[in-house]
């Protein structure tokens, strides 16, 4: 992740492009003129804020991958090729604050927002600095509105910063304690995966799932929970995913602000469901082949979106299997969907962590070879440093079910005595402090959702 | 009232929070941190005990081994204190001064600055030099400012948060359980001297060390690196030069000075007087004199024997008495610098008597992995010399002779053996004035 302090300058233009589109917007559904010519008018609207806003991420985020394919297909054909005199930093965080700035479009251009006037308010809301570089991507029916009543807001509330900090440090504990210890063995087995073996690579697999799931949930967080602190409360981005009954159920769950957004903005334009099933299918690849784009430019993200594209598919034409009314059973249908969809959405992963689709399928192909198992210190972590990974699992595993089952941790410890919470924020201070993978001798890795 | 009362409890609560994390933070420190067999834990404890320090000794391992206080003490008639801890850098020695001289007047700063650590830089300077001295600092700006100062960002967490080093013992009661139970007797709580296998802590700073080198074998398998043009690094120029501000502003007379040195290392370097020349450009219109007592003459001050050394560059218990009785005589006003010091070490290994140092091997594999072997006899003699190989493999117990003396110095060893080859040196072709033998393993 580089920083130049230059790139600000498109997030301003892009702030100032979709304000003046949504000013444009405002303005043309309030003047006299004729309908078709005010839709069409209004639609240039849109179309234009799109475009701008697109060919800059294009342009900073694509255009080596267009390149480079363009070039492999020159190659085979024994033309010359081409090379840029230029190079491109991706700045951070700019899928993030260009889709949220395309929202507000999109929602001006529905009428179901007011438009912004005041350009400081509406800068506020696409630069908000603790969902900025990896979202969640907010929309301005919620977080454009808050900005509006931030002045009625007071400063220092007891409650709402006890909570936003609480939030916060648990999303530390996410990122530095399981995150960053488990992309430890991640980033050793990945590396070197023709050395190791099947069990080796197996658990590395799991892991990144966690991994993953920890770092942008982490994230998440932290940025919900210094929103909070400011009286501004930003969307649920995660809804325990790994305890999806199906695909379609872990993308209700998994990064709800992008789901929603393409769910709003490209599934439903499309046509959504409402168009015959081939049609549904056809928009739902559509939409995670966007998806996968959206993540980075590469093809084991397209790959891994279509992948994810087809399974939901094949989810929707399998249907539900029939509740079951006896509990028990109940109970364990659910776990072995819960089983199943997890291990889908683990070997999908492995696609979105390779670097290339060949590692990916030498990662699959090396899990067949026979190699004796080697101890689990060779994965790069020590003998305790597993023990506080397996434990701080076994805890937000069993905060998840917490959840799941609507117990509100955080609000059941404030009904507790002093003591006791004072005894709680005392522990989860000190397992972060002791245990969280920081300071000297360790590298500090950045949120993985920062590169997109 | 009652809005009163809330915000009252919620301060209360909060500094009943803090508090009870500086507590964990001691007690794991307590439990998690072995310093049984620390001298700074006792050396700083005495420091803080010390009502007015009349010279102060500052600097690495050089410093602590070297210079015995409780000599200068009785030389002198005055309090001296060694504060000198192992890899002592000048960032070190700085903030070590400013705590040293917060509570009591220092007269005078004697800083050991030894040419290694000199030429360092930031990515060299070691946490544990620094973990070492602020771990047993009382809590103030300066200690903090001293981490933030030594490693940045990356030292805080493990300079403040001190269980955190050896969070991993957590998961081992046993050895927690022996550490207390050492931690709680009552040498530990009274900071009584500890003694390691070869040296002790003798008081005050200072370290004795019982160790020797054998006569004669001085030597190293690597080659010793040579001065470079920036022997003093930027980083560390900052640090003295704030030494020497701090000393000007609080009245303290300063000295620099270099400990001795076996000549085997010194001659090895090739170019030490570059060192020298440095430090004196360095300090030039500073005000600041520099003493290196490498270039003593044998006359004023003898260890050139190896039975006063560590190792290469350690002075030993009878190396520092000796040493400081000569430190003390010199500061002490009772010799003039003329008849000490030679003016460049070029001049004292053509001046002082001809002998062998010591001797270099060095052991490069080729291509095909047999060994080829050079050695670099270390000496200011101008005739030649004479080498003889004996070697023996791992699983051996006899040497046997492998090349005879003469005056080729080079050989080669087979590829895939590994064990040890014994290098003796001499002045004759017969070898019946033998001057250095010295042992290397090689695999």
């Amino acid at each position: 992740m580089c920083w130049n302090a230059s790139y600000a300058l498109l997030l301003l233009f892009s702030t100032a492009v979709t304000w003046l589109g949504g000013l444009a917007l405002w303005k043309l559904s309030v003047i006299d003129l004729n309908e078709s010519k005010k839709t069409s008018l209004r639609k240039l609207c849109v179309a234009v804020s799109f475009i701008l806003n697109l060919s800059i991420l294009f342009f900073y985020k694509y255009f080596y991958f267009v390149t480079d394919n363009i070039n492999f297909v020159l190659k085979a054909f024994n033309l010359k090729t081409y090379e840029p005199a230029f190079d491109i930093i991706l700045p951070v965080g700019i899928s993030f604050y260009i889709f949220q700035a395309l929202s507000y479009t999109m929602d001006i251009y529905r009428q179901q927002v007011e438009v912004e006037k005041n350009f400081a308010k509406y800068a506020l809301f696409v630069s908000f600095f603790p969902q900025l570089v990896a979202g969640p991507i907010e929309r301005s029916k919620n977080l454009l509105v808050q900005i509006e009543g931030m002045d009625k807001l007071k400063l220092l509330n007891y409650e709402r910063v006890r909570d936003g900090v609480l939030l916060m440090t648990w999303g530390l504990f996410q990122k530095i304690v399981i995150a960053d210890r488990i992309a430890i063995v991640v980033n050793q087995v990945y590396d070197n995966y023709h050395s190791y073996g099947c069990v080796e690579l197996v658990t590395a697999a799991l892991l990144f799932s966690f991994q993953i799931y920890c770092d942008f949930g982490g994230y998440s967080n932290i940025a919900k929970g210094a929103a909070q602190v400011m009286g501004i409360q930003l969307m649920d981005n995660f809804r325990q995913p790994y305890l999806a009954e199906n695909i379609k159920d872990f993308w209700r769950r998994w990064h709800i602000s992008l789901t929603t957004w393409f769910t709003d903005y490209l599934y439903i334009p499309l046509g959504g469901n409402r168009k015959g099933k081939l049609k549904q299918n056809r928009n739902i690849l559509i939409v995670f082949l966007c998806s996968g784009l959206w993540h980075g430019a590469a093809w084991t993200y397209v790959i891994w979106g279509a992948l994810h594209g087809c399974a939901q598919i094949l989810g929707n034409i399998l249907g539900n299997i029939k509740k079951e009314r006896n509990a028990a059973l109940g109970i364990l249908v659910r776990i072995f969907k819960t089983g199943i969809t997890f291990g889908i959405v683990t070997v999908l992963w492995v696609f979105f962590r390779a670097e290339t689709i060949g590692q990916a399928f030498g990662y699959f192909a090396q899990m067949l070879r026979y190699k004796r198992l080697q101890t689990f210190e060779a994965m790069g972590l020590g003998y305790a440093d597993w023990i506080v990974l397996i434990a701080a699992l076994f805890i937000l595993f069993m905060i998840d079910i917490m959840h799941e089952r609507g117990i509100r941790l955080r609000r059941e410890l404030y009904k507790r005595n002093v003591f006791f919470r004072g005894f709680i924020y005392l522990c989860i201070v000190w397992s972060i402090l002791l245990f969280g993978i920081y300071g000297y001798q360790y590298d500090a890795s950045q949120f993985i959702y920062f590169q997109f | 009232m009652e809005r009163f009362r809330l915000y009252v409890k919620r301060i209360g609560a909060f500094i009943l929070f803090i508090l009870a994390m500086v507590c964990v933070n001691e007690a794991l420190h307590y439990i998690l941190t072995d310093d049984i067999n620390s001298y700074t834990r006792i050396s700083m404890h005495e420091l803080y005990e010390q009502k007015q320090i009349d010279a102060l000794f500052l600097g690495s391992s050089h410093s602590y081994r070297s210079i015995d206080t409780a000599l200068t003490d009785e030389i002198w008639g005055i309090n001296t204190f060694n504060a000198g801890t192992s890899s002592q850098n000048p960032v070190d020695s700085y903030y070590l001064l400013k705590e040293a001289a917060k509570k009591r007047h220092i007269s005078k700063v004697y800083m050991e600055v030894y040419y290694l650590i000199q030429g360092q830089n930031t990515e060299y300077h070691s946490p544990t030099a620094t973990y070492i001295v602020s771990d047993y600092m009382k809590f103030s700006p300066n200690r903090l400012l001293y981490i933030w100062d030594s490693g940045g960002k990356d030292y805080l967490a493990h300079g403040l948060i001190l269980g955190r080093r050896n969070w991993q013992k957590l998961f081992s009661p046993s050895e927690i359980l022996d550490l207390v139970h050492k931690k709680s007797t009552a040498s530990y709580r009274n900071f009584e001297y500890v003694r390691a296998e070869n040296e002790e802590y003798a008081g005050k700073g200072f370290v004795r060390n019982y160790e020797e080198v054998k006569p004669g074998t001085f030597s190293s398998n690597r080659s010793i690196t040579s001065i470079s043009e920036e022997a003093i690094s930027e980083y560390n120029q900052k640090y003295l030069n704030k030494i020497i501000d701090f000393c000007k502003k609080e009245d303290i007379e300063l000295v620099f000075y270099s400990s001795p040195i076996s000549d085997f290392q010194l001659q090895a370097i090739g170019n030490y007087d570059s060192y020298i020349s440095q430090m004196n450009e360095f300090l030039e219109g500073k005000n600041v004199p520099y003493y290196d007592f490498g270039l003593s003459r044998s006359s004023f001050l003898d260890l050139d024997d190896s039975c006063f050394m560590v190792d290469g560059h350690h002075l030993n218990g009878k190396g520092a008495t000796i040493f400081t009785q000569a430190f003390a005589s010199l500061f002490g006003g009772n010799e003039e610098t003329d008849t000490v010091f030679w003016d460049s070490y070029d001049q004292k290994m053509a001046e002082e008597e001809k002998t062998v140092f010591g001797v270099i091997c060095l052991m490069p594999k080729n291509e095909a992995g047999e060994i080829e072997a050079s050695i670099i006899p270390v000496h200011n003699m101008t005739g030649p010399l004479y080498f003889k190989v004996t070697k023996r493999n791992e699983n051996e117990e006899e040497y046997v002779e492998y090349c005879p003396f003469s005056e080729e110095t080079t050989f080669v060893l087979p590829a895939g053996e590994s064990g040890y080859v014994h290098i003796y040196v001499a002045t004759d072709i017969n070898g019946e004035n033998i001057t250095n033998d010295a042992t290397f393993y090689y695999k």
